[in-house]
């Protein structure tokens, strides 16, 4: 699984963070969010689902 | 540069809990940015901070400032709470991530998403009804009416003595500042209004495809206990309405402050989204949280106590320049990346969304079907401790 962040979107609510921290970071220059690696392991794949059903702005993407 | 940890303080006599400071904070937060970082309020042995930095700084670090001290200016670790601690509000990690991910999960976009029509059916009713009379008492006629309805619709409680979550609210938000004869006068009704609470958290009352439901399912996949679901039930009545109603209410009369910025909502409905954003920066609910150390530390070369309490003013830091351009306008077009008028980090409210949601569905009701929006009299603040709110706004709106 693959996640990515869609910066048009993004505007730095931090929900993704809290829902996974260790994919998710916020950039302390723009307060955006930022993952960690693009590629999930797969033990985080379920908090990364979770982070993207709590984007309030659908700016997190997956791919299997 | 080097810092130098000091023991020395700058000390302040401002009082955060007087009504002259409740009435009109704003000035009162430049003054205590201007005094520094960290100040001393020697009127009740507390630390306060008021600046975007230092806010986000002290919510964002959780095994320093914890909220295991209590929300309010009790300290727990000196004095018993007056009703059981939160599980989710009163408690840090790994308890917290543990309950606070099952509140998430029910909290979710999509199931935020399938609430949306009711929202607007309800926001259109209410909207009608107040273009109909013309001139409105809008907290008392318009504004509560909204979230009394849709939360408790969305958690699944039963249509009746709905109000009583009200009187919860104050009991809950009242305990945030010194007890006054006011919080002492509400607190007599505790026993009452609390077992109709305990009540409503039971499984059997509420409706099987709510938030309380979905709850009390995860307690069933094993994700938390019986128990424990309905003490997160509780969470949701404690800190759903209030909020909401009183966030709502301040949108509302910044709008009619500001007409041009109503006349661009009116032109494009779509900016309800930025109406409430920029609203919960510019004058919420929410204008300070406590958090209490958990051992000796250092903030911004400020040495502070172990178990000591600190008021964190987000809504200072709403209206800090050092991160704002022109903070005391009210701007809807605003793009605000960095919001902290729902708090920071683990404890930053879980029902953000939905509370955006709300408003995001009243204001572009309004939007629609309002073509002028104007003061009616005065608006009245509601001065009880804990939440910003009005207790009135008088307003003439027409089609």
């Amino acid at each position: 699984m693959k996640v990515v962040i869609l910066d048009e979107r993004c505007v730095g609510h931090g929900m993704c963070r809290l829902a996974c921290p260790e994919m998710f970071e916020l950039s302390d220059e723009d307060g955006h969010a930022y993952v960690t690696s693009e590629t999930v392991p797969p033990d985080l794949e379920a908090a990364v689902d979770q982070a993207v059903r709590g984007c309030p702005e659908q700016a997190i993407v997956v791919e299997a | 540069m080097t810092t130098v940890l000091t023991d020395r303080r700058i000390v302040s006599d401002i009082d955060p809990f007087s009504p002259e400071f409740r009435a009109d904070p704003f000035p009162h937060y430049a003054q205590l940015r201007d005094l520094g970082p960290v100040v001393w309020l020697e009127k009740y042995d507390i630390w306060c901070v008021q600046h975007y930095a230092q806010v986000k700084a002290v919510l964002s670090d959780w095994e320093n400032f914890s909220n295991a001290g209590g929300g309010g200016l009790t300290n727990y670790f000196k004095t018993k709470p007056w009703r059981r601690p939160s599980i989710i509000l009163d408690v840090d990690p790994p308890e917290h991530g543990r309950t606070r991910k099952v509140l998430m999960g029910v909290l979710s976009a999509p199931a935020l998403k399938a609430m949306k029509p009711g929202f607007e059916a309800v926001a259109a009713r209410l909207i009608d009804a107040a273009l109909d009379a013309g001139t409105i008492e809008a907290v008392n006629d318009l504004v509560l009416p909204f979230p009394l309805t849709v939360f408790p619709d969305a958690v699944g409680m039963p249509p009746l003595d709905r109000h009583i979550m009200l009187k919860y609210g104050g009991m809950v938000f009242g305990a945030f500042g010194p007890t006054t004869d006011w919080y002492h006068e509400l607190m007599r009704d505790a026993e009452t209004v609390s077992a109709w609470i305990d009540a409503h958290c039971e499984r059997d009352v509420l409706g099987a495809d709510g938030l309380g439901a979905g709850i009390y399912a995860a307690a069933d996949a094993g994700d938390i206990t019986h128990e424990e679901a309905k003490l997160l039930v509780r969470s949701l009545l404690s800190a759903g309405v209030d909020t909401t109603i009183d966030s709502i209410g301040l949108a509302l009369r910044a709008l009619v402050d500001f007409p041009d910025q109503f006349a661009l909502l009116t032109e494009d409905p779509a900016l309800a989204r930025g109406v409430f954003e920029e609203a919960t920066r510019y004058d919420s609910s929410s204008q300070s949280l406590f958090r209490t150390t958990l051992r000796e530390v250092e903030l911004a070369g400020q040495r502070i106590g172990k178990h000591e309490k600190i008021l964190v003013l987000i809504g200072s830091a709403g209206r800090d320049p050092a991160k704002w351009e022109e903070p005391d306008r009210f701007d809807i077009r605003r793009k605000i990346v960095g919001q902290i008028g729902y708090g920071w980090g683990i404890h930053g409210c879980v029902a953000q969304m939905m509370a955006r949601l709300e408003g995001e569905v009243f204001f572009r009701t309004l939007g629609e079907k309002v073509g002028s929006l104007e003061h009616a009299g005065p608006s009245e603040l509601r001065l009880v401790p804990g939440l910003r709110g009005l207790a009135r706004l008088p307003i003439a709106l027409t089609r």
